[in-house]
């Protein structure tokens, strides 16, 4: 064998190859990704899913996709570092003819929000770098991430307090029209409940036993104005998740209690710039399960004052409820829209985070 | 295992393909300027060179390279003057020179932190350019004939370990991943060594033919005479030794006296000799077995990490889950369609109502389908007429019912022209009432 005829027919295989997947590279390829699961909360770990197939004869020496991801999603301890520049993260296959991979990566969700995966970037070439080519594809997949919800005991005070008062209330007043039973008569006990039938035949004073009254309803405001005079971006961000952690918790916390809870805030939700959030109370797993969502789904931009979300509130809730308002700051035009809810019934309760200490405490 | 990588990586590939690159220019110098000479001398005095140059700037990193590039240009001198047989003439300088250039390379490689991987196929596939071109210089050069042999194989190591090199930096800078997180690309790394195995096999079987084939015929003949042999052997009797002068046997006798004692001691000296000897061999294996079972297990568990990479690693980062999409009746499927697709290119053909794709294009397929038929009866359509004049025409011919004129009229209207969407249930009810008309 000549050395020269080798090494001329070894430089056209290599250029009849380099042509081979430039034509051919990407063809009868199927890419997808997607997330194990629909949503998991703030800390929690989630499954990153590829599935990549190669129906063709051609096998393909290198395959690279490259995605742009959220810098809170963070893959597993090693291969974090897979993302360069915090926004890509690159995965690399070599498929044989007929095969296909299905990868899944570990990824822990260290912040609330909504992420969305909209395209990859498909490369492949030759094994020697002679050609490359590129595609975007369109995957489509998204994954929630709740808030945090911290334990009853680490909510700060006045959380705490406006949690036991609701939950103490429904059960400090009577229902006088449904019946749980007929007890005997203690000091205190109004006359009119007193049950003389039941006296006559014991020939002992009986009253009424009513049930406790069912209707408790409570709204949530979280205000993600910073300060007053607050133009349009909200600087301090951690204070406003920390108020949505609270607010997560708090509604988690009633709703298992059987409380109806609703949620409001003046910020918008993503694929909606121009309206504030306002879900009207209501009780369940569902309810939970969409306060987490809309919360997750929230962006921490104003889509108008407070004031204003406020006032449109105070309009349009006519049901008396217990309203908690979380909030950076208090102001006498907010005390004003706080007076005049609860001139309509309301029962309302202010939690100032910029009082709210570490600890959870409000200071004094 | 970074520093052993990074060293391999940067320092051994480094050396490795320089050497094997500049074989036939080292070959041709040789040949030329000191045709008395034997070729591995020189290759000598340039590894040496080469290995200085990286060893001097190691160690004067801290310093300028001026340490680095003295050490070297007196080492240079003294390699080039032993030699050019101690004598000073200008072939001494000239030696000298090349001997200081390839030491300056060995310098350059210890200074960088690791190769030039942008440009690596560039460098090592020019290389092997060079390299043919010096191949067919030494062909013609005097006295090369001796020399053929060692350039084909160098050629060839050139040639595979090129291909080698240069697909593990495009996966480096395709991974997008660091030297150090290579390791963990295991599968990537099999295949493309199998890929580029395959391609170097394909080119010798393609190069080598001629002598391929030739190999191939004469294993092949040698095999088949052996077993005709073989067979032969068995049917034909056995041979008689011819004898001369008659049917006179050898007379019995007394063997030759005198010379008895020697042989006895002879042949006692050689069962001791194999003895000996056999004794020697058995300790001999016993050590070489025990060495092994010592070292083979840490030899080949160095060879696996640095060849196939830290598969734990790999887990560390994501699972894979392979599957084969070998279905012979989607293959078969697959095949057709193609072979069909590329039939409709040469010859368009009428689409069927499956490769339509929206109720426009089935509604449009319809009119056409009613005309057809007309024209089969013998209608005959005017270009000059819009669709909703020849429907009319087509009504009046008899060719279409008039409760169905103005429901085509109006739908072929909508997606012909019109923005409008057209229902699902709309399009069947058409086609039923089309097709069923008569």
């Amino acid at each position: 064998m000549s050395l020269g005829w080798f090494l001329i027919i070894l430089a056209l295989v290599l250029a009849l190859q380099s042509l081979i997947y430039g034509r051919w590279g990407l063809s009868g390829l199927s890419y997808r990704r997607w997330f194990s699961t629909d949503a998991v909360f703030e800390g929690e770990e989630a499954e990153m899913v590829e599935q990549i197939k190669n129906r063709k004869l051609l096998p393909l020496p290198w395959l690279r996709i490259e995605a742009r991801i959220h810098p809170s999603l963070r893959f597993s301890r090693a291969a974090d570092l897979n993302i360069k520049h915090d926004e890509f993260h690159t995965s690399i296959f070599s498929l044989m003819p007929y095969t296909g991979i299905t990868r899944r990566h570990r990824v822990l969700c260290m912040k609330r929000g909504c992420y969305r995966l909209r395209t990859v970037a498909l490369t492949c070439g030759d094994a020697f770098g002679l050609k490359e080519i590129t595609r975007d594809i369109r995957v489509d997949a998204q994954l929630l991430v709740y808030p945090r919800l911290i334990p009853a005991d680490q909510l700060p005070f006045p959380c705490r307090s406006f949690l036991g008062d609701v939950t103490v209330k429904r059960w400090i007043i009577d229902d006088p029209f449904y019946l749980a039973g007929i007890r005997e008569y203690r000091p205190g006990d109004p006359l009119n409940r007193i049950s003389w039938k039941a006296t006559a035949r014991i020939n002992r004073l009986l009253v009424n036993d009513c049930e406790r009254t069912a209707d408790p309803r409570v709204m949530i405001y979280l205000n993600i104005d910073i300060d007053e005079g607050m133009w349009n971006a909200v600087t301090d961000t951690e204070l406003v998740e920390k108020g949505i952690s609270y607010s997560a918790s708090l509604a988690a916390l009633l709703l298992e209690e059987g409380i109806p809870t609703g949620f409001g805030s003046n910020a918008h939700l993503i694929d909606d710039e121009k309206s504030p959030v306002s879900i009207a109370p209501a009780a369940g797993r569902d309810q939970l399960g969409l306060l987490l969502e809309t919360m997750a789904l929230m962006e921490i931009e104003r889509s108008m004052t407070f004031h204003t979300f406020l006032s449109g509130e105070i309009e349009t809730r006519t049901d008396p409820s217990d309203i908690l308002i979380i909030t950076a700051y208090t102001s006498d035009r907010m005390m004003e829209q706080v007076k005049r809810l609860e001139q309509k019934g309301h029962s309302v309760q202010v939690c100032d985070l910029g009082l709210v200490n570490p600890g959870g405490e409000q200071a004094v | 295992m970074n520093r052993a990588n990074s060293f391999f990586d940067n320092v051994i590939i480094s050396l490795w393909m320089d050497f094997w690159l500049a074989l036939p220019i080292t070959a041709a110098i040789t040949m030329s300027g000191y045709p008395g000479r034997p070729v591995p001398y020189f290759l000598l005095m340039l590894v040496s060179s080469y290995v200085v140059g990286i060893f001097a700037r190691s160690i004067t990193r801290e310093s300028g390279r001026f340490t680095a590039a003295t050490l070297c240009a007196a080492w240079s001198l003294i390699v080039a003057y032993m030699f050019s047989n101690s004598k000073l003439t200008g072939g001494l300088v000239v030696l000298w020179l090349y001997n200081f250039g390839v030491s300056f390379r060995g310098i350059f490689i210890a200074e960088q932190p690791e190769r030039n991987r942008k440009n690596s196929a560039v460098y090592y596939f020019s290389g092997l350019m060079v390299y043919f071109f010096a191949y067919l210089v030494c062909l013609v050069a005097p006295g090369s004939d001796t020399y053929l042999p060692l350039l084909t194989a160098g050629g060839l190591i050139a040639s595979a370990s090129a291909l080698l090199v240069v697909n593990r930096d495009v996966l480096i800078l395709a991974s997008r991943s660091e030297l150090s997180r290579f390791g963990a690309l295991t599968a990537v790394k099999r295949n493309n060594r199998l890929f580029a195995c395959a391609i170097f096999l394909l080119t010798a079987a393609i190069a080598g033919f001629n002598a391929l084939k030739y190999w191939v015929k004469s294993a092949v003949k040698a095999v088949l005479s052996f077993i005709l042999d073989f067979i032969s052997s068995l049917s034909s009797p056995p041979h008689q030794l011819p004898q001369e002068g008659g049917n006179d046997l050898p007379e019995p006798g007394l063997p030759p006296g005198g010379s008895n004692a020697a042989d006895i001691w002879g042949l006692i000296a050689m069962i001791t000799s194999m003895i000996v000897f056999a004794a020697l061999a058995f300790l001999l294996a016993r050590l070489i077995f025990r060495l092994c079972k010592a070292y083979l297990p840490r030899l080949i568990g160095l060879l696996t990490d640095l060849f196939k990479g830290n598969a734990e690693m790999a887990q560390v980062y994501y699972r894979d889950e392979q599957e084969s999409l070998l279905d012979f009746k989607s293959l078969l499927g697959d095949a057709i369609k193609g072979i069909r697709r590329r039939l409709d290119r040469r010859k368009p053909r009428e689409p069927s109502w499956d490769d339509l794709q929206d109720n426009r294009e089935r509604v449009r397929f319809l009119y056409r389908s009613v005309l057809k038929r007309a024209q089969k009866e013998g209608f005959i359509p005017k270009a000059s007429r819009t669709p909703g004049e020849t429907i009319r025409d087509l009504t009046i011919s008899g060719s279409l019912d008039p409760g169905l004129s103005d429901k085509l009229s109006t739908t072929y209207g909508i997606a012909r022209y019109g923005l409008g969407e057209i229902s699902d249930r709309e399009t069947e009810e058409l086609r039923r009432q089309i097709y069923h008309e008569k």
